[in-house]
């Protein structure tokens, strides 16, 4: 019987494993290992359940919500300042969804890969600077849902420098100080808006994408 | 005033309390097992309870020296918190309460029926 799991397989899964928890996730599986079937089986599993956790763990509801409504804002300002006859057609305003939804999906991955050990003075800005090179790869290849290059970058210029400013004002959970004796989550707790938890803010995320769905249907 | 425990946390809690000092992913996971049997409880789900739990401050962990049968990785283990005893304590009296009712009003018949075999139907010809 082999002792462990491939060094090839291992380090896939060190790679998709947030590293904040690596360290046991990936010894409790080396030590559960019977065979290389079972151990992709149990990465298949255990893997996407450890990011969904980690995810609710360092993303804030409210400065996610924020963020989002402050991006759409930027990139509605924008094109009323340099393309105003495009927010003539209705499809626009689903269009100018897309470069925030990437834009915040990027960051709240960042957040969730981020190592709590290392801490650097610019990693709140790391999130949004990868959510914008995701979200320009996307414009380029996306050529009918595409916002024009000049709406694009003053959008994407104005909602970095938002969204940098809120994320350094609030920074990530797992950079946030912490009390002496207190567990970093529960003083989270502590200091959120009891009734504000992230399924209630999915709420109003949900009715967006059914306004951008309808949008984009028409 | 803890907040209830739900199904699955009840059963880590209860994994967590039985394990003592020997409680961390795998372990508490064989445990689980075990408690919510004839159910399946998967290690994902594990994990994401115990994220929650900790979230909740009902238990605290901490990283262990790194050992060689893990490939030189460390484990994480896992305490019972005061709040999280509390937790317990309350969710197996609110069992136990419920219990006594259904022994009070069934009688003997509650018994009766946990002894009975399982009815297997036979398929007509």
């Amino acid at each position: 019987m082999e002792s462990g799991p491939s060094k090839i397989g291992e380090a896939v899964a060190w790679w998709l494993v947030p590293p904040a928890c690596r360290e046991e996730i990936l010894g409790d599986m080396r030590e559960r290992y019977q065979g290389p079937a079972r151990y992709f089986l149990e990465a298949a599993h255990v893997i996407p359940c450890v990011i969904h956790s980690r995810i609710c763990r360092t993303t804030d509801a409210v400065v996610a919500l924020m963020e989002a409504v402050s991006m759409y804002t930027a990139f509605l300002m924008a094109t009323w300042w340099l393309d105003r006859a495009m927010l003539l057609d209705a499809r626009t305003f689903a269009h100018l969804a897309i470069p925030p939804v990437i834009f915040l999906a990027a960051t709240i991955l960042a957040d969730a890969y981020s190592d709590p050990q290392k801490r650097r003075p610019l990693k709140p800005v790391f999130g949004p600077t990868i959510g914008f090179a995701l979200a320009y790869i996307v414009q380029a290849t996306l050529n009918q849902w595409a916002l024009s290059p000049s709406v694009f970058a003053w959008g994407s210029a104005l909602s970095f420098l938002l969204v940098s400013t809120l994320r350094l004002t609030f920074p990530p959970i797992t950079d946030r100080p912490q009390a002496a004796n207190a567990p970093a989550f529960w003083q989270k707790l502590e200091l959120a808006p009891p009734s504000l938890s992230l399924k209630i803010a999915l709420l109003p995320c949900g009715i967006l994408l059914a306004v951008i769905l309808y949008l984009l249907g028409k | 005033m803890p907040e209830p425990a739900g199904r699955h946390e009840q059963i880590i809690l209860t994994a967590i309390l039985s394990l003592r000092d020997e409680a961390y992913g795998v372990t508490i996971h064989e445990k689980a097992v075990q408690l919510s049997a004839p159910k399946s409880i998967s290690p994902g789900a594990v994990y994401i309870t115990l994220d929650r739990l900790e979230d909740k401050g009902l238990i605290s962990s901490w990283l262990s020296d790194p050992t060689p049968e893990r490939g030189g990785r460390s484990k994480r283990f896992y305490r019972l918190e005061a709040l999280g005893e509390r937790a317990l304590e309350e969710s197996a009296e609110t069992a136990q309460r419920v219990w006594d009712m259904v022994t009070e009003i069934w009688g003997g018949f509650a018994e009766e029926v946990r002894r009975r075999p399982k009815w297997s139907p036979v398929r007509p010809k």
